[in-house]
């Protein structure tokens, strides 16, 4: 294909619509033959002061005497430019995906290749501390949204010509950028072209989040209810889990980066657990379990008892709960329901609205709402204190916030209708289905079941760095894994 | 769902402990006052011992050709394949009901009177049918949690009942009547079932060894031991003169301020019989070989049309009750049947 530089400009001003953020720069190289170019980028992609020196200016400096186009983008190749990021190409694809992702071109008149340089220089979030991911101890240091800047983090804490980057471009309208990574010596090759496959067979027109492609990783006929697909703001936890066998997928433009396979074991695994002494964390975690059972279960398990088991209640207990509840115009299944709900629409105003007004809603949600209602008599003051407590719980284990609350429901509206039976016969369906689950051909609950004796050492309990650090376990080996 | 993964075969082993533990949970056979405890305790050894007999079949084929019996006899009489997925068939279903009707009756008798033994069974079997789908692989690992859920029952039902123990002075005595303890050893056959089970999935699993079936029965043995103990001298004459001992005996059991054990026992009994009735449809899918989902809906909806008959006419009820019954169709199908295959592979050789 012969390229003239009017030619280019016509066919990209069409594509482009005349857009006004396409900027071509024309250019006479200093020659014999006053050679025509062009310098094409789009404005806000590059550093205006980059694209000066590492382009324009040695481009309008140099002689190039009697070169010939050809001869002319050579010279530019190997002793105009000081840029180290330079790619010859010659098809108009790439010239889009260049100038689109913050290249500066060359284009030249009468010659068929053209130079990208890289001279990227959008403005973006700076590196800060992740907000979901808060750690006691550790490095304050989380993903942003450029993906160069999360690469490079990554590369910064593993010094290991085995760590991979595979770039694969996803969306057929955005064209998003994402990098697959992982360690060569670690990472099954079947789990690395599972991931490849999978991300191929995705679709969708854009992807501005990890979360667009977490539906796409997960393995097809398991459950949805839990996820077989971790995400993580940090740098640290991405490239322990790369250790493991795991397979990092970062996407550019969002700091939240898809770790796969993800166990349910996982969920209550923290950075500050690996940082404090191994008893202090073994209790840590402990209580996130707890916290998981609490929140799951004890909601449902107040309705239960409070419906058609009084009997189990300790008497001094009961007379109390009793009396209150006998005057709740509510019956205590829908008391609990209808708290729950108030709670789920308070928590998710309080995310949406100004921080400057948080303040107003804790104070409308915490003493108009609650003490109000509980004054008013509408509400009984230890339903509202379960179900506050069981809210509270489900943040302990973050990641496990949606599933949690879904299964609260469910529990509720069946021990109201059931009572404990219900309760029992959906906790077994459950734990079926979370047995069934697998991701990447892994079992789900592994380490529980399939139970692994060598896993359990950081599972229940944390232990010692000596024990930990002497056999890493890789995510392929454990039992009933497909395609090991 | 993994459908092409073998798994361990200890957990398959440990699973089928916790079903025939499930017996004595539903116990509706009045362990009789004019037997001592002594002579009840060897009653149960001499059914474990009946169990252990007709396990050997299963055992045999696993060891000498890592297989199950389903699998030879598919492969070397094809043209039975049809009767005998029948009779298995109609052996879990008798199996099934075995076990689902003392458990609704156990729920709406002893602990929620108010409700339908229809409904708890309509819904115990729309569950079993889900985890009869995700195929026997999957219910080993649901096995794993419910043998945790059941020593911190068991814990609490036999640590709750220390403080009631009363020991009669000839309770150690071999007093005997033959024809109750006739009848205590032919209830005490009643976990051969298992061997049933492990016929048919076994070539599903690895790395077996003759020690997990010892191990299963012995544990399963302890367990039995361990109520028997108990029923005996925590709980004593005003056990003996109800059904449903061993609920008798969780609901007894108490720590201080602390009751309501017998919730918990339920629950154990609950996921027992849940997992027990999903093996059985998840071996009737082994044998018919068809489409997981659409066989488990179909033999659950019998499963449910044959209790919902029993419980209106007693007399079906008692048949399919009846622990003789039950122990010889168990007797045909875990011992004859596969042993007329092994002597006949035999013969053929």
């Amino acid at each position: 294909m012969k390229h003239t530089l009017d030619k280019i400009k016509l066919s990209l001003n069409e594509m482009f619509s005349n857009s006004s953020d396409l900027t071509i720069k024309d250019i006479i190289l200093k020659s014999n033959y006053k050679i025509k170019g062009a310098v094409i980028t789009i404005e806000g992609l590059c550093s205006k002061d980059e694209l000066a020196q590492s382009v324009l200016n040695p481009l309008m400096m140099h002689d190039f005497g009697t070169s010939t186009p050809q001869a002319a983008l050579e010279t530019i190749l190997t002793s105009v430019s000081g840029s180290c990021d330079m790619t010859r190409f010659n098809s108009t694809q790439e010239l889009i995906a260049f100038i689109t992702s913050g290249f500066a071109v060359i284009a030249l008149d009468g010659c068929d290749d053209m130079i990208a340089v890289g001279v990227q220089g959008y403005s973006y979030r700076s590196v800060s501390e992740p907000e979901s991911e808060v750690v006691q101890r550790g490095a304050r240091e989380g993903f942003t949204e450029p993906l160069r800047v999360n690469m490079s983090m990554i590369r910064r804490r593993m010094k290991n010509p085995d760590l991979i980057f595979e770039q694969l471009t996803v969306g057929t309208e955005s064209k998003t950028q994402i990098m697959i990574c992982y360690l060569k010596h670690c990472a099954s090759p079947s789990l690395v072209k599972k991931v490849k496959t999978r991300l191929n067979e995705c679709q969708l027109p854009t992807i501005f989040a990890s979360g667009y492609l977490s539906e796409y990783l997960e393995d097809k006929s398991t459950s949805r209810l839990f996820s077989g697909v971790g995400i993580s703001e940090r740098p640290d936890t991405v490239c322990g889990k790369l250790t493991e066998g795991r397979i990092a997928i970062i996407v550019d433009g969002t700091p939240a980066v898809i770790i796969i396979p993800r166990l349910f074991v996982e969920e209550f695994q923290g950075v500050d657990d690996y940082s404090n002494r191994s008893y202090y964390a073994t209790l840590i975690r402990l209580i996130k379990y707890l916290s998981f059972f609490f929140a799951v279960f004890a909601p449902a398990l107040y309705v239960a008892l409070a419906q058609f088991h009084p009997e189990y209640i300790p008497t001094w207990i009961l007379i109390k709960t009793s009396e209150s509840l006998a005057v709740t115009p509510l019956p205590v299944t829908l008391e609990v329901l209808l708290i729950t709900f108030i709670y789920e629409i308070m928590k998710e105003a309080g995310l949406r609205i100004p921080k400057s007004l948080g303040h107003a809603v804790s104070i409308v949600g915490g003493l108009v709402v609650g003490e109000s209602a509980v004054n008013a008599g509408i509400i009984t003051a230890s339903t509202l204190m379960v179900v506050a407590t069981a809210a509270i719980s489900s943040y302990v284990t973050s990641p496990l916030y949606p599933p949690v609350t879904i299964l609260r429901v469910i529990l509720i509206i069946t021990a109201g209708v059931a009572g404990l039976w219900g309760i029992v016969l959906v906790t077994a369906v459950t734990i079926i289905s979370m047995c069934s689950k697998t991701s990447l051909g892994v079992p789900y609950m592994s380490s529980l079941s399939p139970f692994s004796l060598r896993s359990m050492r950081d599972v229940f309990i944390r232990a010692s760095w000596k024990k930990l650090g002497s056999h890493t376990i890789r995510v392929q080996k454990f039992p009933e894994t497909e395609e090991k | 769902m993994q459908p092409n993964i073998k798994f361990s075969s200890k957990r398959l082993m440990l699973s089928l402990m916790l079903c025939s533990c499930s017996v004595i949970l539903l116990q509706n056979h009045n362990v009789s006052p004019k037997n001592s405890f002594t002579v009840n305790l060897l009653c149960m050894l001499g059914g474990l011992a009946v169990s252990a007999v007709m396990f050997l079949p299963s055992v045999i084929l696993k060891k000498t050709r890592d297989t199950d019996f389903l699998t030879v006899s598919a492969q070397s009489t094809p043209k039975l394949k049809i009767p005998l997925a029948a009779v298995y068939a109609l052996y879990f279903v008798y199996a099934a009901e075995y076990f689902l009707l003392p458990y609704t009756d156990l729920f709406c008798k002893k602990y929620y009177p108010e409700v339908s033994p229809c409904v708890i069974g309509l819904c115990l079997l729309g569950a079993c049918v889900y985890a009869a789908y995700k195929g026997a692989n999957i219910i080993s690992r649901f096995g794993l949690f419910l043998f945790a859920f059941a020593l911190l029952t068991n814990l609490l039902m036999f640590g709750g009942s220390i403080t009631s123990l009363d020991f009669a002075n000839d309770s150690f005595a071999l007093k005997a009547d033959w024809d109750s303890a006739l009848s205590t050893v032919i209830y005490f056959c009643a976990p051969s079932f298992i061997a049933v089970i492990y016929a048919c999935l076994a070539g599903e699993t690895k790395n077996f060894t003759l020690k997990q079936p010892l191990f299963a029965l012995f544990f399963t043995a302890l367990k039995y031991a361990l109520v028997l103990f108990f029923v005996s001298f925590a709980v004593g004459a005003y056990a003996q003169r109800q059904d449903y001992q061993s609920f008798i005996l969780s609901r007894v059991a108490h720590f201080d301020g602390f009751a309501g054990i017998e919730s918990l026992f339920v629950a154990l009994a609950t996921m027992s019989v849940f997992m027990i009735i999903s093996l059985f449809l998840s071996c009737i899918n082994k044998s018919a070989q068809q489409g997981r989902l659409k066989n488990s809906i179909l033999f659950a909806a019998i499963i449910f049309a044959v209790s919902f008959i029993a419980e209106w006419n007693n007399s079906v009820k008692e048949i399919f009750i009846n622990d003789y019954i039950f122990i010889i169709f168990t007797a045909v199908v875990a011992v004859l049947i596969p042993l007329a295959y092994i002597f006949t592979g035999r013969k053929a050789k």
